[in-house]
């Protein structure tokens, strides 16, 4: 008898808890321009942001939904609460927030992190950041860490935030971008100066605890030309029974000759919608590195887009999507070469199992004038069950005819014949396929630093019973 | 004449990318309907120059050279138990829209040879529905666009059945300002165990204002199944150049030669001598392929 290696659904035991919110710090729910005077109220909005989000509302309103993609019927935007009131200020020092709020994020070891491994730290909770903190040394070498609210309203980086935000992904790009023009609140401001090279990553973690709610916190980094920045982002929320929203935005600006690596672990509950929307902008020499683990949510649609504007700029996409019992999780990339001589690299993996579908959705774009680009795309894809479903829909677009553009593309299941060659070097059977499986998720995972590939080989743990007969 | 928005991709990708599907009148008019029922030995010939239905039945080569303008055409095949069918198709100049659609039961195959030589604006949907266990399917495409001309393909293999398999290659030149949609699916329905599928497309771009689009799609929903595709776009490579220089030819002529083999490869296929012929002596490469 024939029996499937059985692979475990992701451990969310750790993710999988909550404490009670106070109604009354809810803002109705719904989307209407009394909600969004409401929350620029409440942050204190100046007026051309007042104004922005009022205008990214109309937009919204009359933007149809994708045709395209999974269903998001579930998603009843009148029931979603797009602000809940901090408890806290934004503090830099973990004993001056709130105990409960403090107690989620040592559950998820951020503290440990920060004092471990990072640069610096910036920890979101609902709607708010309430933890924001940079080491003195990183600071010292002009490194701006900071929520966005409060880089908004300094005088030294309120024209950078006017001048760069939502200008790489305007409220037009599609409904859920202008819904978070609308309504963002939160994210971080991170600016690294010409020259400066941080050796350890930052790192910013968004908590969504509400029940109903949606979090909509934005991104902005600039890194200056020859600058150097890991940014890691990690996101989760306990499970409810009503729908959750994410959606994010991330804008990434990088300079000439500088690189950005941006990693992401996303473990969103399986009540979430995850419409979030990535990209970065590269000029001349400069390159973006995205790495990321799509485990959670149970509708995600994220593309990280590159925007390759300067000569021999270069993106690279490392990822993997493990989609479990339902889960629609479309995910991949966007690659546009809109100078000579760019270059872009995708390598993606993805794991269907227990009617969970996955999708590798790509675009690679060579413009007219990105003479001797090159780019290559490789997309693999394991079936664990003939119950579960996986689909790679890959474009790409070509109008110069001096450039190069590779796509390789697999699917199938754990092949006999490496198990048999595994067997045939002494290992049994259980541990050659927890091997492959293992094996099939190494391209992220050795991508990540150290402590963070445990994590995600954590989140995949394996447990092989039977055999193949 | 009536809007429709036909070649529609099976998976619907990013709107902005404009390759869901393309937008064109169809002609209005009575197709003649012509019924062929294909036989060993001498393949049957077919010349087309206006709306047409076709119906292919039984077992051996037919052969349809399509040279017409706002035509309609539309080509149903019928493989029964064990029949083996080649089906090929010459797009000539003109403007047409061509329709494909094929059910194979078990053990049946489909051989589908299309050649498109410069056609102004054509639009190809091919479906091709392998139902029966161990049933097979094979294409062979090539194609040379120059000049402002329009060509797009949509291919679409679906299999259900246990242990079909499909092999799709496709092979084109683009020139001038010509322009070029691929969209190539193949789609593994539950219950196909032990099926394989694998799609290859290879593009040869000679200007610099041609604009290609290719999308090779997979979609999946059985776990036992091996399926892969690849792209390859772009220009010759620069060592096949380099030896060829070194063999004194010129760099003009490599590319011209190296974009006849090209499409040469897929012309070999059609297995009759004759048809081969006329298509080389029309390329002008009936010595060289002699």
């Amino acid at each position: 008898m024939k029996r499937n290696t059985q692979v475990s659904d992701i451990d969310r035991s750790r993710y999988d808890f909550r404490y009670a919110e106070d109604a009354a710090d809810f803002l109705s729910s719904g989307i209407t321009p009394e909600i969004i005077r409401e929350i620029s109220e409440e942050k204190g909005d100046p007026e051309w942001m007042r104004a922005f989000r009022l205008h990214a509302l109309e937009i919204f309103q009359r933007t149809e939904m994708p045709g395209w993609g999974p269903p998001v019927d579930g998603l009843n935007m009148d029931r979603i609460v797009t602000y809940i009131r901090p408890k806290s200020r934004m503090n830099t020092d973990w004993n001056d927030v709130p105990e409960n709020i403090k107690a989620t994020f040592e559950k998820l070891g951020i503290p440990q992190a920060e004092r471990e491994s990072l640069a610096g730290v910036g920890a979101q909770y609902d709607s708010e950041l309430v933890y924001h903190n940079v080491r003195k040394e990183v600071a010292e070498s002009g490194v701006v860490y900071t929520d966005l609210e409060s880089a908004m309203h300094d005088p030294k980086y309120a024209d950078m935030i006017r001048t760069h935000f939502m200008k790489l992904v305007p409220p037009t790009d599609h409904k859920f971008a202008a819904l978070h023009g609308a309504v963002w609140s939160g994210g971080s401001f991170v600016y690294v100066p010409a020259g400066v090279h941080l050796d350890i990553p930052l790192q910013s973690y968004f908590r969504l605890n509400a029940k109903g709610a949606g979090q909509f916190e934005h991104t902005l980094i600039i890194v200056e030309d020859n600058a150097y920045l890991h940014f890691i982002e990690g996101c989760s929320a306990p499970k409810y029974y009503e729908a959750g929203l994410h959606a994010g935005c991330v804008e990434l600006y990088v300079g000439r000759h500088a690189t950005l690596r941006y990693s992401t672990i996303e473990n969103w509950s399986k009540n979430m919608y995850n419409l979030n929307t990535k990209r970065s902008v590269v000029a001349e020499g400069g390159r973006v590195e995205w790495v990321s683990g799509s485990f959670g949510s149970h509708v995600s649609y994220l593309y990280p887009m590159s925007i390759l504007n300067g000569r021999g700029a270069h993106a690279e996409f490392t990822g993997i999507t493990f989609a479990g019992e339902g889960q629609n999780l479309d995910t991949g990339a966007k690659i546009i070469h809109n100078a000579p001589e760019t270059t872009s690299h995708m390598d993606t993996k993805s794991i269907s199992k227990s009617g969970g579908i996955s999708t590798f959705r790509s675009a690679v774009v060579v413009k007219e004038n990105a003479v001797g680009s090159r780019s290559s795309v490789s997309c693999e894809s394991l079936m664990l069950d003939d119950i579960s479903r996986s689909d790679t829909v890959p474009a790409m677009d070509i109008r110069t005819d001096k450039c190069d553009v590779g796509h390789e593309a697999k699917i199938g299941r754990i092949s006999d014949d490496a198990v048999f060659y595994l067997m045939s070097r002494g290992l049994d059977e259980q541990t050659a396929r927890a091997m492959i499986v293992s094996g099939f998720a190494d391209n992220v995972s050795k991508e990540l630093p150290l402590e963070y590939a445990m994590e995600m080989n954590n989140l995949i743990r394996l447990e092989m019973t039977g055999n193949v007969g | 004449m009536a809007t429709q928005i036909i070649n529609q991709l099976p998976a619907p990708t990013f709107s902005w990318l404009g390759v869901n599907g393309c937008e064109r009148e169809l002609p209005d008019g009575t197709p003649e309907a012509v019924a062929v029922k294909a036989a060993a030995g001498e393949a049957a010939r077919l010349e087309i120059g206006r709306s047409t239905d076709l119906t292919v039945q039984g077992s051996g080569t037919v052969i349809a050279k399509i040279a017409a303008d706002d035509a309609v055409l539309h080509t149903h095949i019928r493989a029964g138990y064990g029949e083996q069918i080649r089906f090929v198709q010459i797009f000539q100049n003109g403007s047409a829209i061509s329709e494909v659609t094929a059910d194979l039961d078990d053990t049946a195959s489909l051989a589908l040879i299309q050649i498109y030589l410069n056609p102004n604006d054509l639009v190809s949907g091919i479906r091709v529905h392998l139902n029966g266990r161990k049933s097979v399917f094979t294409s062979r495409i090539g194609y040379l666009l120059d000049g402002e001309h329009a060509l797009d393909i949509n291919l679409h293999v679906i299999q259900s059945g246990k242990k079909t398999a499909s092999d799709t290659d496709v092979k084109g030149v683009l020139r001038g300002h010509a322009k070029k949609t691929f969209r190539g699916t193949i789609d593994f329905r539950n219950g196909c165990a032990g099926s394989v599928g694998a799609e290859r497309e290879e593009v040869l771009l000679m200007d610099e204002a041609v604009q290609n689009q290719t999308v090779p799609v997979i979609l999946c929903a059985e776990e036992d199944v091996s399926g892969t595709h690849g792209a390859s776009i772009g220009q010759i490579d620069s060592k096949h150049i380099f030896y060829l220089q070194s063999r004194g030819i010129p760099e003009d002529r490599i590319y011209e030669m190296i974009a006849l083999a090209r499409l040469g490869s897929v012309i070999a296929e059609i297995g009759d001598a004759e048809t081969e012929s006329d298509i080389r002596r029309q390329l002008g490469t009936e010595d060289a392929d002699a």
